[in-house]
């Protein structure tokens, strides 16, 4: 297989590779498949289109950082000179390059993002990352790092502890967020000063501002705002350039307002409204959304680190100076994370419980990729506290194999009728 | 040959006797409240203003009547029967008379808040002289528990009409019900005949260690004083509370003639009393170079001990040390 | 209507409108006297007697001098005194809660202008660890119970009446505050007896630590402040209130990241309703941080006049970003 793509890589131009195939196929599947996308989208889909299927690249001036896991403080890397990008991968392609080194029952994102690495230069959007931030969080994020040095790249290992509840564990993780800070001048040069550490914290804030935004506008009941939608506009995140990202999504914010006004809607109303949760869908890999909302539901909301979680917690600074601007990001990314590589998940219940409350769910998809430990040991005490609720859940087990498409599409759609057929039930 | 001091002590003794209810003119009589034996002073309570009897519905303040030009050589009158008005803060005025048990005492209870003045007149005629004698107390009646809200009205000297020669203590700037006179103030008399200020009367200020000063009032009325100082105690003996009385005699002549029971008279001479006391000054025992220096001393320490704190903390992890 | 006046609430720059009303309320604890204002000796807020301009007198003064008496008395006419002076500080404390000391009180207001000048320096403040901090939230409550005691003890002969207003002696506000009226005679030491010399010294040296405490810690001395202690235990039934929906509560920490006092419950705590602590000071810096839509609201009565906004936290963000 390995010689195959890098015969494949000399001879074949990039828009036909397997992986700017299966790109183009989901994406066609995303416009395609439902009408009235909202003009705004185009930029996402142009996006999408313009790095996965014809292998441009974005970042040409500025050093590439390579973050993998959401508890990576991207305001540092951003003060530093540097530009952040999620590597986390969401292609099959990549998924069975993995898997030629990876033990049989890994998650599909960590043999993904390892194949990937392994190819070397055929990553898409970027021309080169030679330097990899890695946060110690699940089993085989963790035994990645060695794997991606040996791989020819620079892994830089960001300690997380596996208690946030703990004093101990906020001042190890300050701890570790300040030796990160330092050792970003060895990466991108630059050190971080108040000044464009002010910046930094400035231009992400923007970005979530306009996420927040953005979330707000999906509780809108008929829906405005199709989840394959939001999940594309998230999903850029990990590689676009942060301005354009946060102005393209301020435009569609303001369409989705007129719409609002207009009472344009994305879903019927009786669209059953669905919370998704679990191991994160990345582009390619929307297959379990863009199902759900095919077969007549409607995502509102979501709680993975492909999108929400990503964006959602902002930081307060009380005083601008560097070492407490530095505390303020370390805090901020500890203490409000949901991810289940922690001891206990009481803040990922309490939050699921909120959203759902206040998008006005039916049910929650609890999505889990085979082989993450993690996610599947929580979804039973997830569905109890969102049952006790009177809240259904499914839990789908997938990973990035396009064979499991029939099975889903059957569960999905059983799902969904349950959820109508119980909003008929109520009325 | 008898011994002329003790031959004048016996016959004012005598004189003093015969005529207890006279005052010769000779003779500076004041009201003092300074009690003349231990047993009465065990008595007393201090209070704002001086010393009191406690009671449960405000205080009462005796006084004594004494005689003698210097406080340190006056002696306690044992008789009197010369009237006294007691003017209260509301300016309600009540006569008494001396309790004449043991000593000639007077004892007022003091129910309102603010300043009680006691006057005792002698008015009489000798030789073609007119002589009119003012004895004045004023007594401070205040309790914390009252509250201040109403003292800054009550502060101020009240001017009583129904006498012809007074001495008023001019208040100090920003002054309280919690003052105590101290060395090195400046205290000022005014000197008021028939209600008008009168100028060219002499002023005499005399401590109970033996010091006088005599001045003259200027056009104003006014004669200021500085407090002096004579508490010099060991270092270690020092009390911020020691008292010490001094005495104000004011004595104006005037070409006034006229007839007064009688008897004719061409000239007025107007004598007025009044005691009060005084304590070391807050300068005495209170330093700012110490006060500065012991702030900075605190200043210093802090900031040192924050500075090293900060260094060690940035170095080392603090380990937790098992029990 | 109404929503417009909650918005408007909510969106408020809460720095801004702090600044002018501790400027405003410092003007009035410090000068308010010489207005002839007269509010009366039982104020829960620190307007020292030794002040010329006071317009009232802080509680713990009549407190102190009321305790001076001996047990039998304490049970009689003395112990009513201090009930109904007692009884006059609470109606004046439950209106606002311990934000008396968030926005009224002049020694919190000047430690507040200790913290802009080393802002404005670029210096960087000091916190305490957690060891730390256990141990010494503890002096405050010491502290009370020394202003109760001492003074009793006073009465029944065990000290000398020099010891008597023990806890005005060292506290910085009765050094301090008068400078304000150009007297700086509460600067002195008093020789005149061996009590007075340790009191004044303790209180000169305390005052040198609080101004290099206040400028390194955020509100420094509140943190020791026995009427903190004191307002604490009577908080329950105050018409101002801090509340909390834990529920709706990320543990983003925003609100702990802000806070003068190092207060963890307001981040930590997700289950109580009425988050107020002994050490907090009602600043509402935390409400004015939080991102999530409701998570914290300062209750008047039961009405909500300050949320938390995304909104508002967005506006208050950017600004001071901006800013700062």
């Amino acid at each position: 297989m390995d010689n195959e793509l890098q015969a494949e890589k000399k001879s074949v131009p990039f828009n036909r590779t397997h992986q700017a195939i299966e790109a183009e196929r989901m994406l066609r599947r995303i416009k395609d498949d439902f009408s009235d996308n909202p003009d705004a989208m185009d930029y996402f889909y142009d996006l999408y289109e313009q790095v996965y299927c014809k292998g441009e690249s974005l970042h040409k001036e500025e050093k590439v950082v390579g973050t993998m896991c959401v508890q990576v403080p991207e305001e540092l890397i951003y003060a530093a000179g540097g530009v952040p990008v999620r590597l986390c991968n969401g292609f099959y392609t990549d998924d069975q390059v993995g898997a030629e080194f990876m033990p049989a029952k890994s998650c599909s994102l960590v043999k993904a993002t390892l194949g990937m690495l392994d190819k070397g230069s055929t990553l898409p959007f970027v021309d080169k990352v030679e330097n990899i931030i890695l946060p110690a969080t699940c089993d085989q994020k963790r035994k990645a790092g060695a794997m991606i040095s040996e791989m020819g790249y620079e892994v830089y290992d960001m300690e997380v502890p596996p208690v946030k509840e703990s004093e101990e564990a906020r001042l190890y993780w300050r701890r570790s967020v300040h030796n990160f800070a330092v050792s970003l001048k060895k990466i991108t040069g630059k050190k971080i000063t108040k000044a464009n550490l002010k910046d930094a914290l400035a231009k992400v804030a923007a970005a979530q501002k306009a996420y927040r935004t953005l979330h707000v506008l999906r509780k809108e009941s008929p829906s405005i705002f199709l989840g394959k939608d939001a999940f594309m506009v998230t999903n850029a995140y990990f590689f676009d350039k942060i301005e354009n990202w946060t102005a393209a999504v301020n435009r569609l914010n303001a369409e989705l307002e007129q719409r609002k006004e207009k009472k344009i809607t994305a879903a019927q109303r009786r669209a059953p409204r669905i919370l998704f949760t679990g191991s994160p869908a990345i582009f390619p890999n929307l297959k379990l959304p863009v199902l759900i909302e095919e077969s007549g539901g409607v995502i509102v909301a979501d709680e993975t680190c492909s999108s929400n979680r990503m964006l959602y917690d902002m930081v307060a600074v009380d005083e601008y100076n560097t070492e407490n601007m530095v505390a303020s990001i370390a805090d901020n990314y500890l203490k409000p994370c949901t991810c289940p590589i922690f001891t206990r998940n009481d803040d990922r219940k309490r939050k699921l419980l909120n959203m759902a409350k206040d998008f006005a769910v039916d049910g929650v998809v609890y999505q889990s990729f085979s082989g993450c430990q993690v996610y599947q040991m929580e979804h039973s005490s997830i569905a109890k506290a969102l049952q006790a609720e009177g809240i259904p859940m499914l839990f789908v087990e997938s990973d990035y194999s396009p064979d499991d498409m029939g099975q889903l599409s059957t569960r999905i759609e059983a799902f969904i009728e349950s959820l109508k057929a119980k909003r008929r039930r109520k009325r | 040959m008898i011994n002329m001091p003790i031959y004048r002590a016996v016959l004012s003794v005598l004189f003093g006797v015969l005529l207890a209810s006279n005052l010769p003119a000779s003779q500076t009589y004041w009201l003092s409240d300074i009690a003349p034996t231990r047993e009465q002073a065990e008595k007393m309570r201090s209070s704002h203003g001086g010393m009191v009897i406690r009671g449960q519905q405000g205080h009462s303040k005796k006084l004594w009547l004494r005689k003698g030009d210097s406080i340190a050589d006056s002696t306690y009158v044992e008789q009197s029967d010369l009237p006294l008005v007691l003017v209260s803060p509301e300016a309600s005025q009540a006569e008494l008379a001396f309790s004449n048990e043991g000593y000639a005492d007077i004892t007022f209870k003091m129910q309102h808040e603010g300043y009680y003045n006691l006057f005792m007149i002698d008015k009489r005629v000798e030789d073609g002289v007119l002589q009119e004698t003012v004895l004045k107390n004023e007594s401070l009646s205040h309790s914390c528990r009252a509250g201040h809200d109403h003292v800054k009205e009550l502060v101020p000297p009240l001017y009583f009409e129904g006498v012809s020669f007074d001495i008023i203590r001019e208040r100090l700037p920003r002054e309280s019900f919690h003052l105590r006179l101290g060395s090195g103030d400046i205290i000022t008399y005014k000197v008021m005949l028939n209600g008008k200020p009168v100028s060219g009367a002499a002023v005499t200020m005399s401590t109970q260690k033996g010091w006088a000063k005599t001045l003259k009032t200027d056009s104003d009325g006014r004669a200021s004083f500085e407090m002096i100082r004579d508490y010099y105690p060991p270092w270690h003996e020092f009390n911020k509370r020691n008292m010490e009385t001094f005495l104000i005699i004011a004595e104006y002549e005037s070409d006034e003639s006229g007839v007064y029971q009688g008897e004719s008279y061409d000239r007025v001479h107007y004598k007025a009393t009044s005691a009060g006391n005084y304590y070391p000054s807050a300068r005495d025992y209170k330093s700012y170079t110490y006060g500065l220096l012991i702030g900075l001393f605190g200043l210093t320490v802090s900031i040192f001990f924050i500075y090293f704190h900060r260094k060690r903390a940035a170095k080392l992890y603090r380990e937790k040390r098992f029990a | 209507m109404r929503n417009k006046i909650r918005n408007f609430l909510n969106n408020g720059d809460l720095g801004r409108f702090r600044f002018w009303l501790q400027l405003s309320l410092f003007i009035l604890f410090v000068y308010g006297g010489y207005a002839a204002i007269n509010m009366g000796d039982s104020l829960p807020t620190f307007s020292c007697t030794y002040v010329d301009g006071k317009p009232g007198t802080c509680f713990l003064v009549p407190l102190q001098h009321r305790m001076v008496t001996t047990p039998e008395k304490l049970f009689s006419y003395a112990g009513m005194a201090i009930l109904t002076g007692l009884f006059y500080f609470t109606l004046w404390f439950l209106v606002f809660n311990k934000a008396w000391c968030g926005y009224a009180c002049p020694l919190g207001a000047i430690q507040d202008w200790i913290t802009a000048l080393r802002k404005k320096l670029g210096m960087q403040y000091v916190t305490y660890s957690w060891e730390q901090f256990k141990v010494l939230k503890k002096i405050k409550y010491i502290l009370l119970l020394l202003l109760i005691f001492i003074p009793m003890g006073i009465g029944s002969g065990i000290f000398s009446y020099d010891m008597g207003v023990p806890f005005c002696m060292i506290c910085p506000a009765r050094t301090i505050l008068p400078i304000f009226s150009g007297d700086f005679s509460q600067l002195t030491i008093d020789f005149s007896s061996k009590t007075k010399m340790i009191m004044t010294s303790l209180g000169m040296l305390i005052t040198g630590i609080f101004l290099v405490g206040a400028f390194v810690k955020k509100r420094f001395f509140c943190f020791f402040c026995p009427m903190s202690a004191l307002h604490y235990l009577l908080s329950k039934p105050a018409l101002l209130k801090l509340k909390k929906d834990g529920s709706k509560c990320t543990k983003c920490g925003d609100c702990y990241s802000v806070c003068d006092m190092q207060i963890k419950e307001i981040a930590d705590d997700v289950e109580s309703r009425n988050i107020l602590q002994d050490d907090c000071i009602m600043c509402f810096k935390c409400v004015a941080a939080c991102p999530e839509e409701g998570a914290l609201e300062v209750d008047f009565m039961g009405q909500p006049v300050f949320e938390a906004t995304v909104q508002g936290y967005i506006k208050r963000m950017e600004k001071a970003n901006k800013n700062g």
